[in-house]
């Protein structure tokens, strides 16, 4: 399991728009994903999951994949939340 | 007869015939199945059928309504694409053996639970959206249809009233006739309003108990504006709908007329009307032909949302563009008008108690010299690509000035060092935002190239007011006299210094006021692309002459509603045409 800590920097966080780009790239990975927000484990796939979890600007997430090309892929993610624009 | 008043929705009027939408959904109700395969599949249906009917939405609002409008029925697509969400629901048939739709109610209820712990109202509407999807992917699974019957309007214009309205409610009336809209619920942020804007109809929303009210045919008036609803309308009522409906329409004409048209006075004196701008969306909206030039181009967008400040690259790209869009007219472009009142992590801001008087705007310019060169430099670079004006924010003294200019000459040096093209001679002017400011205008006009008033802040800071405190707002007017005497003696030194002066904040463009401007003699108006119009028609059709003997003593007037009242006379005619 590889495992990354990364902050919501979108000044309106990880909702609408910026929500749905995010767990559109996450599905297409076919490992197991977990992304953790203050003892609430996330599914990133889902984007009900998603929008209830509230993830504001300033929230700090711990990304978990498990399986192959692990770091690979929590780096793509990671990468992705630091990039994400309103 | 009998008035009532919602929240304000959508501005606009609207005399029409009552028609009530009511839902008629199906209970759910709980069953034990034993064939899961058939519930499951149901669902799968149910799914694909409901997607279907959103894609054609989608389509369908893209067309009438533009992207804003068809956004949501893709976020609705996108939770109806949950698959983990279903999962659960699945997991739900199979363990408890229950029915399809009362497994989804149940999974929906316990989602929406978690939505009450946020405390964000934009998130708290999202909840909704996962409500209003389910609640229809149910309808679906169990053939109720909703039924709006909305067709035997009788060719009547039709106001449409209802508890709530849905996305999807409202992309399925007809709108040939649909003249407005009043729900019980909702808040001025909801769909119902967003889509009444977007037709360019009245909405009143939140009017609790509006259904008891009314009944389907019965005349009822909606002004917007006033979030005021007036059923069963006497003929007095109507006489002065159909009064200000003619006004309403008559004046969009008069300044429609005006579009493209240049802003020259009666007596042939011709002021500028620009536009102001500083955001993706009205950059690419900008329309070189409607007005004279950009007199306001905001930067701080380049410096929001970012991790790292702007490099002298991106931020040369987008002057660039802007000066090249702006074909030979003006562009001017403000230095970082920013502090810490926003967040901003990277630019590390103070934490301060009273950041709109704190480290912000030319103080932290001035404090981080690196910064201030680059965007001076991306600025100066783009001066080659057009008619681009540099105008230094929030200025209290000289000494800033000629620190600002310092640096500024120093930028000019780096780059014919490096041969890069600019306009050596390049424009530069000052906001006038502070009472500071205004008191020494005469010794400023002899450094700058041009002035131009932020009103908003110049009313704030010299009435003692904040804007958005609601106990005191009514201390921020725009016409007082204390603020209209500090524009009279910035618009008298600049002149005898042979130096322009705009307007750039909102009084540039209030109806009352531009009389004022023109007698006053400002040079140039920098408005919102939607009050070009307006504002060009008012020039159009005053004489600087005549209004300056109107004029005299208006500032020893005193009281600030004797102000209002000459100037009323003053534009009245001309706007009741």
């Amino acid at each position: 399991m590889t495992e990354r800590k990364v902050s919501i920097k979108n000044k309106t966080g990880l909702h609408a728009r910026p929500a749905a780009a995010f767990v559109n790239f996450v599905k297409k990975y076919p490992n197991d994903i977990r992304v953790i927000f203050e003892n609430s484990i996330i599914n990133p796939k889902s984007i009900i999951n998603i929008l209830a979890a509230g993830l504001n600007e300033g929230a700090e997430v711990l990304v978990q994949v498990d399986g192959d090309n692990g770091e690979k892929i929590c780096a793509e993610i990671v990468e992705f939340i630091e990039n994400i624009k309103d | 007869m009998n008035i009532v008043h919602g929240l304000i929705g959508a501005p606009g009027c609207a005399l029409g015939t009552v028609v009530v939408l009511k839902k008629e959904s199906n209970e759910v109700i709980k069953r034990s199945i034993s064939d899961f395969d058939a519930e499951i599949n149901k669902l799968e249906i149910a799914r694909k059928s409901y997607n279907e009917q959103l894609q054609k939405m989608l389509v369908k609002a893209q067309k009438e309504v533009g992207k804003s409008g068809a956004d949501i029925f893709m976020a609705y697509q996108e939770i109806l694409s949950d698959d983990v969400f279903f999962e659960k629901v699945i997991e739900r048939v199979k363990n408890e053996k229950v029915n399809i739709e009362f497994a989804i109610n149940e999974e929906t209820n316990e989602v929406v639970a978690l939505f009450e712990n946020l405390d964000d109202e934009y998130l708290k509407e999202r909840s909704a959206d996962i409500s209003n999807v389910c609640m229809e992917l149910i309808d679906e699974i169990q053939g109720s249809r909703k039924k709006i019957n909305v067709k035997d309007s009788l060719g009547k214009d039709i106001i449409v009233v209802a508890n709530e309205l849905t996305p999807v409610d409202t992309m399925k009336l007809d709108k040939k006739f649909l003249k407005g809209f009043i729900t019980e619920k909702g808040g001025v942020t909801s769909h119902t309003v967003i889509l009444a804007k977007t037709l360019g109809i009245p909405a009143v929303v939140g009017l609790e108990g509006i259904l008891e009210k009314v009944d389907r045919g019965i005349p009822i008036i909606i002004y917007g504006e006033k979030g005021q609803v007036i059923i069963k309308p006497d003929d007095l009522e109507i006489q002065k709908y159909i009064g200000e409906k003619e006004k309403f329409n008559n004046q969009k004409n008069l300044f429609e007329s005006c579009k493209n048209k240049s802003a020259i006075t009666i007596d042939g004196i011709k002021m500028r009307v620009n536009i102001n701008s500083g955001d993706v969306d009205s950059i690419e909206d900008f329309n070189s032909n409607e007005c004279d030039g950009v007199g306001l181009f905001r930067t701080e967008f380049l410096y929001m949302n970012q991790t790292y400040y702007p490099t002298e690259e991106e931020q040369f790209e987008v002057y660039k563009k802007m000066a090249i869009k702006t074909g030979g007219n003006e562009v001017i472009i403000r230095t970082l008008d920013i502090g810490g009142d926003k967040k901003i992590d990277y630019m590390d801001l103070p934490k301060e108690d009273n950041p709109f008087l704190g480290y912000r705007a030319i103080r932290l310019c001035l404090d981080r010299i690196d910064i201030f060169k680059t965007q001076m430099k991306a600025i100066l670079r783009a001066s080659a690509y057009g008619n681009v004006k540099m105008m230094f924010p929030m200025i209290v003294n000289l000494e800033e000035v000629l620190k600002a200019k310092e640096i500024l000459e120093e930028s000019k040096a780096e780059l014919e060092k490096a041969g890069i093209i600019f306009d050596k001679d390049i424009s530069v002017g000052i906001m006038i935002e502070t009472p500071a400011a205004v008191l020494i205008s005469d010794i400023l006009a002899k450094e700058v190239d041009f002035f131009s008033i932020g009103s908003n802040d110049l009313i704030q800071y010299t009435t003692a007011t904040d804007r958005m405190n609601n106990r005191v707002q009514g201390l921020y007017d725009s016409c007082n006299i204390s603020v209209l005497r500090s524009i009279q003696m910035v618009c008298d030194n600049a002149k005898k210094n042979n130096v322009e002066v705009g307007i750039c904040g909102e009084i540039a463009s209030e109806t009352m006021l531009v009389p004022l401007w023109v007698a006053m003699g400002i040079d140039e108006l920098s408005v919102v692309p939607a009050e070009v119009s307006k504002v060009k028609y008012l020039v159009n059709h005053l004489d600087r002459s005549e209004l300056k003997k109107k004029m005299t003593g208006i500032l020893n007037l005193g009281k600030i509603e004797n102000v209002r009242q000459t100037l009323g006379l003053i534009v009245k005619p001309i706007i009741n045409r």
